[in-house]
């Protein structure tokens, strides 16, 4: 068994990990937002669609929702995903790792959104209307006085979500994105020993270990204004 | 809260009729590529090293039944095109005078060892498969056995672990593994295997509507091609460099889901499973 070829397919298929958990993380932070805003929203169709995305994503397994997302242009659109490539100029594997992107990006967004939506709906209705009162309009209130707020109460629990979404990305594999876990998989199959698996487990531990640090550091620095 | 279950429950209905109304809309039958075989296995049935008077009773049932009931059996799970045995298959083993078969007949019972999976072996009701292709031609292979020797062998399936299989057979836990064993020199050294009853070939599969476009190795070269992760689809894939890109899938049944959605061009898979995925299509 050769240590240096474990290594670098392990590496490989991390690549890919940390690649899926930017992309969802960037993207899926405005998104709940977005959503979470529309949770709140006054106007009825909104908040509907909104609670119905939430509860829909919430209450089906992400795995499931990343093999949906690669048959939707089939099965709604009638357009086979080979079509799409020869027309975009993309390989396949991009397009179907981009399918799975999308899937964790909306799947996240979702968990977010509730996250943010605890912490906006937790500030005090005094702030807003010492706001209000101070002359300020809706978006001056939510960026000067909401925001930072927002940010600083639902990081503990996001750090939960984005700790779980670097494991998670290991169901990427339905859409045949090579990922860490997947990787790992070939490895044992390749040398029939399951050292590669234990490999693999100590990549996510160390990726998690540094989230962790990060979040804790995030969190002292945020930790000058105490209620 | 009334309301809200209503609109709940109104939402369900109506995703559960979209998808449903969309899935049947397609029904691009897939097809075999005619011709194009990448590699082929026989299956064989084994039995302990040495007990070669039962599997020369059984090579005789195969060849005498090959003509009429396999083809029936083998029709009913697509397969008649992989059938390997003919009715005038010669029988190596016709010399054999060991006790296997006569100890068979005074014990009236034969333990067949499997696995459960379509289209061999499957819809296991109470540990008892019910369907397969396997099951149903060991089942007939018996019946035509008891009524040529008037014997009373009543056939007994037993679930086993595939890793343990020579060595259930070695311990006499069962007497026979038939469940598409695919017949190797390693496996002819230590075991005594049957006439190849069954081809399992590696074979591409494409829509029909492609079906004139990919004919070839060559003509695949700018196709997206797929296989189930590890198998020996891939293996061919790779080794004949086939298509312009490869995308491996979690198994067999879910590659040729992607090519039936149009995710994948072509496909390189067993025989027997194509032709049975194939068959199941309305």
């Amino acid at each position: 068994m050769d240590f240096i070829i474990i290594l670098q397919n392990l590496l490989n298929g991390f690549g890919n990990t940390v690649l899926l958990f930017a992309i969802t993380l960037i993207a899926a932070l405005p998104l709940g937002l977005l959503i979470a805003f529309g949770s709140m929203s006054k106007f009825i169709p909104i908040k509907a669609f909104c609670r119905g995305l939430v509860w829909v994503i919430r209450g089906t397994p992400l795995l499931l929702q990343v093999l949906l997302v690669t048959l939707v242009p089939f099965y709604v659109f009638n357009i086979g995903n080979t079509e799409i490539i020869s027309f975009l100029g993309i390989k396949m594997k991009t397009l179907l790792f981009s399918y799975a992107c999308l899937a964790f990006i909306i799947n996240y967004g979702c968990y977010f959104s509730e996250i943010i939506r605890g912490a906006i709906e937790s500030v005090p209705k005094g702030q807003f209307e010492a706001g209000k009162v101070l002359g300020m309009t809706k978006g001056q209130i939510f960026r000067k006085v909401i925001l930072f707020q927002v940010i600083k109460k639902s990081l503990a629990p996001a750090s939960n979500e984005i700790i779980t979404l670097v494991k998670d990305t290991a169901l990427a594999s339905i859409a045949g994105v090579i990922e860490l876990y997947t990787s790992a998989e070939h490895l044992v199959n390749q040398f029939i020993v399951l050292t590669p698996l234990l490999y693999a487990a100590i990549f996510y531990l160390i990726f998690n270990g540094v989230l962790t640090l990060l979040f804790a550091y995030l969190e002292k620095k945020m930790s000058f204004y105490k209620e | 809260m009334k309301k809200l279950i209503t609109l709940m429950l109104t939402f369900v209905l109506a995703v559960t009729a979209c998808i449903s109304l969309a899935a049947c809309g397609n029904t691009n039958k897939p097809v075999v590529v005619d011709g194009l075989v990448l590699a082929e296995e026989q299956y064989g049935i084994a039995a302990k090293k040495g007990n070669d008077a039962l599997v020369s009773k059984i090579n005789e049932a195969l060849i005498s039944i090959a003509d009429d009931e396999m083809q029936t059996i083998a029709n009913k799970y697509g397969l008649t095109s992989e059938i390997a045995v003919k009715n005038d298959t010669v029988n190596p083993l016709a010399a054999a005078s060991d006790d296997s078969w006569t100890n068979l007949v005074s014990r009236n019972k034969v333990v067949i060892g499997y696995t459960v999976f379509a289209p061999i072996a499957y819809e296991v009701v109470e540990d008892v498969p019910t369907k397969g292709y396997d099951i149903e031609l060991a089942k007939a292979v018996f019946e035509y056995l008891n009524e040529t020797y008037s014997s009373n062998i009543v056939v007994e399936f037993l679930e086993i672990d595939w890793n343990a299989k020579e060595t259930m057979l070695e311990g006499g836990s069962i007497d026979l593994v038939w469940n598409g064993l695919t017949i190797t020199q390693e496996r002819i050294d230590n075991m005594c295997i049957s006439v190849p009853y069954l081809y399992n070939k590696q074979v591409a599969v494409v829509l029909n509507q492609n079906a004139n476009k990919y004919k070839t190795i060559e003509s695949m070269k700018d196709a997206i091609v797929g296989a189930e992760d590890g198998s020996a689809g891939e293996e061919q894939i790779q080794s004949k460099n086939i298509g312009k890109e490869y995308v491996a899938c979690d198994s067999q049944l879910q590659a040729y889901q992607q090519l039936k959605t149009k995710t994948l061009d072509v496909i390189v898979i067993d025989s027997v499973m194509a032709n049975y995925y194939i068959s199941m299509e309305k």
